[in-house]
């Protein structure tokens, strides 16, 4: 094979889009050859540049398009006539009559809801069908089914209302949405007074999956760094958080923080001992130097 | 509830199994859009406009492909169409102005704080810059072939798909691309 056609096949073969016998031709010829050997490491580099230039969207960001989109979607829901008719908005249609008397027994719940006291309104939505969980054939072919019901409601209010707080930190703890566990906790942050606001960011801190989370944990609990508890969980990221922002984070919060100098100086002479980041590494090193203590325990 | 089932649900008009298939796909179109537009506004847009193609064309959808071709198909014309209409409307920079609203990109990748050599910063900035350039003088089908293929890991066959030709054309494209940013390196490579 020539070196061209090598060429050709070595943009490929990162991408893991050649076949084995090509893998095996290229590796063969590029052993032997400085300049397509020169080819692949120029590959490489480019490859790493890209890399390097990649933008991750933000979780807002995400989260602002869900939100925007939910809406659009409910428009145009409600403007589709082959919607189910609770969500139709056209009240003029024979099909819809019933669906008018079922909005007035809807605003009569709402209303029923309303807590003028906490200004809070919880509005119920149609049923969904989750889960059937059984299914059982008749003799006369008619099926009977049972399912569960999930009924979705909306709710609305200032996060001082104690509902409008509880879902909120309900949804820090959501499984399946880091945006909405970022959009959580940036709308608690600002009761970070709370013990049950700081004992919910403690655990986003210590052990939400997501980075982006962990990250807006640790920033609205940084007033809070001198509390026994968060002192502990910063201590416990700094060790073991599998990122290096949350950590280079943590760092300079310990640092910039009043701690007790010996408590501090074995929380980093304990990190020295694992820590690659080299960043993270400095401000430990400096940060023990500055306390007079040795930087590694031994 | 697999993908087949969440398809079937949506196209009756169930919302939620919508909002799960939005929820399945919705990171990387965002991810897609923002690396080929570099504007968190345009980016916005397009993930706003594909989903709604989705939807409004759902029971359209007739499982004569997967439905992530389908979707990346959507979405891979949107870009296309924005890339199309700047390319006409001005050039694209590279480091576009941060006071359009846009991405600079040497200030949005966060600087890798492990690496404090200023040297090593340097040079990697240079670099940076280079095969930034070098992507925004693509065509806007080099673009995207390097992007999906590139960051998205899908393969050729599935980006030919995506774009309406064969994998071969796309190969080709990439062929392009990487030709056009190994050149941008120049001395470095």
């Amino acid at each position: 094979m020539s070196c061209d056609e090598i060429r050709d096949l070595l943009v490929l073969y990162p991408y893991g889009e050649l076949t084995f016998d090509q893998e095996e031709t290229v590796d063969a010829h590029v052993t032997a050859c400085p300049a397509c050997s020169k080819h692949r490491a120029a590959i490489a580099l480019l490859h790493n540049t890209a890399d390097d230039a990649a933008v991750e969207p933000s979780l807002e960001l995400l989260s602002a398009c869900r939100q925007d989109l939910r809406k659009q979607v409910a428009v145009i829901a409600a403007k589709s006539n082959s919607q189910p008719f609770w969500r139709i908005g056209n009240l003029w249609s024979w099909a819809a009559k019933p669906a008018f008397a079922l909005a007035l027994v809807a605003v009569g719940y709402v209303g029923a809801r309303w807590n003028p006291a906490i200004g809070t309104a919880v509005q119920p939505s149609a049923p969904t069908v989750r889960n059937v969980r059984f299914i059982e054939p008749s003799a006369d072919g008619r099926v009977r089914i049972v399912y569960d019901e999930v009924n979705q409601k909306e709710l609305a209010g200032r996060v001082d209302d104690r509902l409008v707080r509880e879902m909120l930190l309900a949804a820090t703890r959501d499984p399946d949405d880091p945006a909405l566990r970022v959009d959580s906790v940036e709308y608690l942050k600002t009761r970070c007074e709370r013990e049950e606001v700081r004992k919910a960011f403690v655990r986003a801190l210590e052990s939400d999956p997501n980075e982006g989370v962990r990250l807006k944990a640790l920033e609205a609990l940084k007033p809070y760094a001198n509390e026994s508890n968060v002192r502990t969980a910063l201590t416990k990221v700094l060790i073991t958080d599998q990122s290096s922002a949350v950590r280079t984070q943590t760092i300079d919060l310990l640092v910039n923080t009043q701690l007790d100098e010996s408590e501090l100086a074995g929380v980093l002479q304990h990190m020295m001992r694992r820590e690659q980041n080299s960043y993270i590494r400095q401000r430990g090193q400096t940060a023990l130097k500055a306390m007079n203590a040795s930087l590694e325990t031994f | 509830m697999d993908e087949a089932s969440l398809i079937r649900a949506a196209q009756k008009g169930d919302q939620d199994a919508f909002a799960a298939l939005v929820q399945s796909y919705d990171q990387n179109v965002l991810r897609i859009a923002i690396n080929l537009l570099r504007s968190p506004e345009e980016a916005k847009d397009v993930y706003q406009e594909a989903f709604l193609r989705v939807y409004r064309n759902l029971d359209n959808f007739r499982f004569d492909c997967s439905f992530p071709t389908w979707l990346y198909r959507i979405v891979t014309n949107i870009c296309l169409d924005h890339l199309r209409k700047r390319k006409v409307r001005k050039e694209d920079p590279a480091i576009t102005d941060s006071s359009s609203g846009e991405y600079n990109l040497l200030e949005a990748v966060p600087e890798q704080r492990a690496d404090n050599d200023p040297q090593r910063r340097l040079l990697s900035g240079e670099l940076r810059s280079r095969i930034e350039r070098a992507i925004s003088e693509l065509t806007p089908r080099e673009r995207m072939v390097f992007e999906m293929r590139h960051y998205q890991g899908l393969r050729l066959r599935a980006i030919g798909d995506s774009l309406g030709t064969t994998e071969e054309a796309a190969k080709n494209c990439l062929f392009r691309a990487t030709q056009k940013m190994r050149a941008a390196l120049g001395d470095y490579a």
